[in-house]
């Protein structure tokens, strides 16, 4: 796997789950007596993380990110699971993750899912 | 901004009815997202992180998506312990790399320091692992349903003498369906 994208799914998924504490999720967990009170570990965890993207990744990333909260999408049968629109037959032949490549469609970040 | 494309996902405890609770609690069966290849009932890691490395193995995901998985899991460590004491941690985190919901169960002997609640070496490890969004809204409930199973002292007995994988999953039939 191209390691920017390995980083890029990490970072996201990072963000997301601070996106999560501040919708009440935190509480959830808390309630289930589960601890989630170091959050600036967390943000520590993504500014290291994001210190391992390059700069132009890390750009395009910021940009999708603005529109939409998740940033890297699934791709299944030639299918973007962010946009539930069909790759062309190009990109859907492809089946490795050893390119960074987006969506044509919808401009997430495209993960290829065995 | 952000919200757009995730769906919505289940309300606190104290803003769902309590019907609705109950009915998501008795239609899951925890058997159901776990498979007999992510049960192991002698995990070797003795610290940490190396038995959080075979949670991960069990879950039967690509190899290059493992790191993806084991870094995740760290992350969620990072902001608290999942140990939640009696010798109980529930690892969990959310990833693209999932087309699913999973689960895994992981048992150690000797127990290992997991910077739990009470102090107390885990040696049951339930592992769940979720996609970023998912539709049914099934992680919380999953997770509640889990720290409800083990609460009961009796409960966690009976997981100390479960000697076969099979026997484990008749288990976790028999204790939350
Ligand atoms: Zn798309």
């Amino acid at each position: 796997m191209h390691s920017d994208l390995e980083f890029l799914v990490i970072l996201n998924d990072i963000d997301l789950m601070l996106d999560d504490l501040g919708k009440g999720n935190a509480e959830v967990e808390e309630k289930l007596g589960f601890d989630v009170s170091r959050k600036e570990k967390l943000e520590k965890a993504r500014d290291d993380m994001r210190g391992k993207c390059s700069e132009a990744v890390l750009r395009r990333y910021d940009r999708v990110r603005g529109k939409y909260g998740k940033v890297i999408s699934p791709v299944f049968d030639g299918v973007c699971y962010g946009c539930f629109q069909r790759l062309h037959t190009e990109l859907a032949q492809i089946s490795r993750n050893e390119k960074i490549l987006s969506c044509p469609h919808c401009g997430r970040f495209l993960y290829f899912m065995k | 901004m952000i919200d757009g494309d995730r769906s919505p996902t289940i309300a606190p405890p104290e803003r769902t009815p309590n019907t609705l609770v109950k009915r998501i609690m008795t239609e899951i069966h925890l058997s159901d997202y776990l498979e007999q290849d992510a049960i192991e009932l002698d995990l070797k890691g003795d610290t940490k992180q190396k038995v959080l490395t075979e949670m991960v193995g069990l879950l039967g995901v690509e190899a290059e998506s493992r790191n993806i998985a084991l870094e995740l899991v760290m992350s969620r460590e990072s902001l608290g312990s999942t140990g939640i004491g009696k010798g109980i941690a529930i690892p969990h985190l959310r990833s693209t790399i999932f087309p699913r919901i999973m689960l895994a169960y992981g048992r150690s002997s000797e127990g290992v320091a997991f910077g739990s609640i009470d102090k107390k070496p885990a040696r049951h490890f339930f592992l769940v692992a979720s996609p970023p969004i998912d539709p049914s809204n099934l992680y919380h409930p999953i997770l509640a349903k889990i720290v409800q199973l083990v609460k009961e002292s009796k409960n966690r007995k009976k997981l100390d003498s479960i000697d076969t994988k099979a026997g484990l999953l008749n288990l976790i039939d028999e204790l939350a369906g």
